[in-house]
């Protein structure tokens, strides 16, 4: 181990040091409390032996800042006093000493207690390896856990709690977004025709394509099976619509082979609405109107973007509604 | 062990009693073996060191107690009290242990009186110390 010795007279210093290396551990010594402090901090040691009285620091103050360190690294620290001032002992003990020694130094009891001193600083250096260790596990399942495996998109965790920070922008600070639903036409189909090795590639792809066709800023995660969402910071809903064309030509571009479906290659349908400060609305209710905008757009023969286009003329609802009552 | 330091007996001795060893014999043979067993002549380099510091300590008490300074005191006894138990020296340790509960007490009215004891102990410790260097 790596022993610093703090004491400020040499015959004790000469003592101590020889028997410390007389048990093989190397060591290094300082004079008083503030050079023991820095010491500590700079040279890392395993074990510190201490005498109880130093000039500029007492015993209790270098416990106490030795323990009051957030490193993370334990510093074995034994006291040294004499039997006349056994009491010190109690009194560093509590301050943080983790064992004490008599002066003058009997070498058979220091390495009786070298001997713990070795235990307790191997078993805390492994307790800071698996802190360390589950603390970067718990990053990594963190991410993990709002990650779509399949297509490296976040997930619905991921967008739950995008949508908790998106909500308070939005009451907070008046910012808006628009939000798309995009949906693979006859997915289904395309499962039941290709097989489902062929569905998680044709996922992927799509996501993709949807991925490259964002701009920096904008987000997009995998909503359902075949659904995905797009989050487009500070647009309104035609520049939400420009946006989610791109990616709709973009998929139809890839032209991945879907017989089932009316052009022979895959496509995907979207629904567009927008959260925003002057409405007011819960994302939930967003979502519902983006919801419905698909479905429309589903009606009228896929492969194209409908907007939840607000304000709506009253006709135009009731036509709306009237379709959507429809079994 | 060297025939001049025998078995110290019983630590309620005074220093000034003739029967009391100057040196604890198990100390000083500790500290022979410990010299051994890293290569070194480590009772001789302590005594090298004490033989300074000690008189260096007596100065600064010396000083200290004219400037009835009890801080002073208090840090140059706990250092002397620390190098001559290193050493064995038990009655001299004892003796810088009661100047320094004294001191923590700012009590100096017998200071002067301890450290006159103090000196004449300190010069029997460095003749046996002496001795223990020349027995071979």
């Amino acid at each position: 181990m790596r022993i610093l010795i703090v004491d400020d007279d040499a015959t004790s210093r000469l003592v101590v040091e020889s028997a410390v290396r007389a048990l093989g551990h190397e060591c290094f010594s300082v004079t008083d409390g503030e050079q023991a402090w820095d010491a500590v901090q700079s040279g890392h040691p395993d074990v510190v032996l201490s005498d109880w009285l130093m000039p500029g620091m007492s015993g209790v103050e270098l416990c106490q800042r030795i323990r009051g360190r957030t490193s993370g690294e334990y510093t074995y620290l034994i006291m040294l006093t004499s039997q006349a001032t056994v009491e010190q002992a109690l009194e560093g003990m509590r301050a943080g000493a983790d064992d004490y020694l008599l002066k003058p130094l009997n070498p058979d009891d220091l390495a009786v207690r070298l001997i713990a001193a070795a235990r307790v600083t191997y078993l805390h250096s492994q307790l800071a390896r698996q802190r360390t260790e589950l603390k970067e596990l718990n990053v990594e399942l963190v991410a993990i856990a709002r990650h779509d495996q399949l297509t490296g998109l976040g997930n619905r965790l991921a967008l739950q709690e995008e949508f908790e920070k998106l909500e308070a922008r939005v009451t907070r600070y008046g910012h808006r977004y628009s939000i798309a639903l995009v949906d693979i036409d006859h997915f289904k189909s395309f499962n039941d025709c290709y097989g489902h090795q062929a569905g998680d590639n044709a996922l992927r792809d799509v996501a993709h394509q949807l991925k490259a066709a964002t701009r920096k800023g904008d987000s997009i995660y995998r909503y359902g099976g075949e659904e995905f969402l797009c989050i487009f910071p500070e647009r309104s809903i035609p520049g939400g619509a420009v946006a989610v064309e791109r990616m709709r030509s973009g998929v139809q571009a890839l032209a991945i082979s879907h017989a089932a479906n009316d052009l022979g290659v895959v496509t995907v349908s979207a629904g567009l609405s927008m959260l925003d400060p002057g409405a007011t609305r819960p994302v939930n209710e967003v979502l519902r109107e983006a919801d419905e905008a698909l479905y429309r757009a589903k009606e009228l023969g896929r492969n194209r973007v409908e907007s939840a286009a607000r304000p709506v003329g009253l006709d135009e609802l009731c036509t709306l509604d009237e379709g959507l009552k429809v079994p | 062990v060297t025939p001049i330091v025998r078995t110290h007996v019983g630590s309620a001795a005074r220093p000034t009693e003739p029967f009391r060893p100057v040196l604890d014999a198990e100390i000083i043979g500790r500290l022979e073996r410990l010299g051994e067993s890293t290569n070194q002549d480590l009772l001789g380099q302590l005594i090298a060191l004490f033989r300074t510091d000690a008189d260096t300590r007596i100065d600064d008490l010396r000083r200290a107690l004219a400037e009835g300074d009890a801080g002073a005191v208090l840090s140059a006894a706990h250092s002397l009290r620390g190098a001559s138990a290193n050493l064995g020296a038990r009655g001299l340790s004892d003796l810088c242990a009661r100047l320094e509960s004294d001191a923590a007490l700012s009590d100096l009215s017998t200071a002067d009186l301890m450290l006159d004891a103090l000196e004449a102990e300190l010069l029997q410790v460095h003749n046996a110390l002496q001795q223990t260097v020349v027995m071979p």
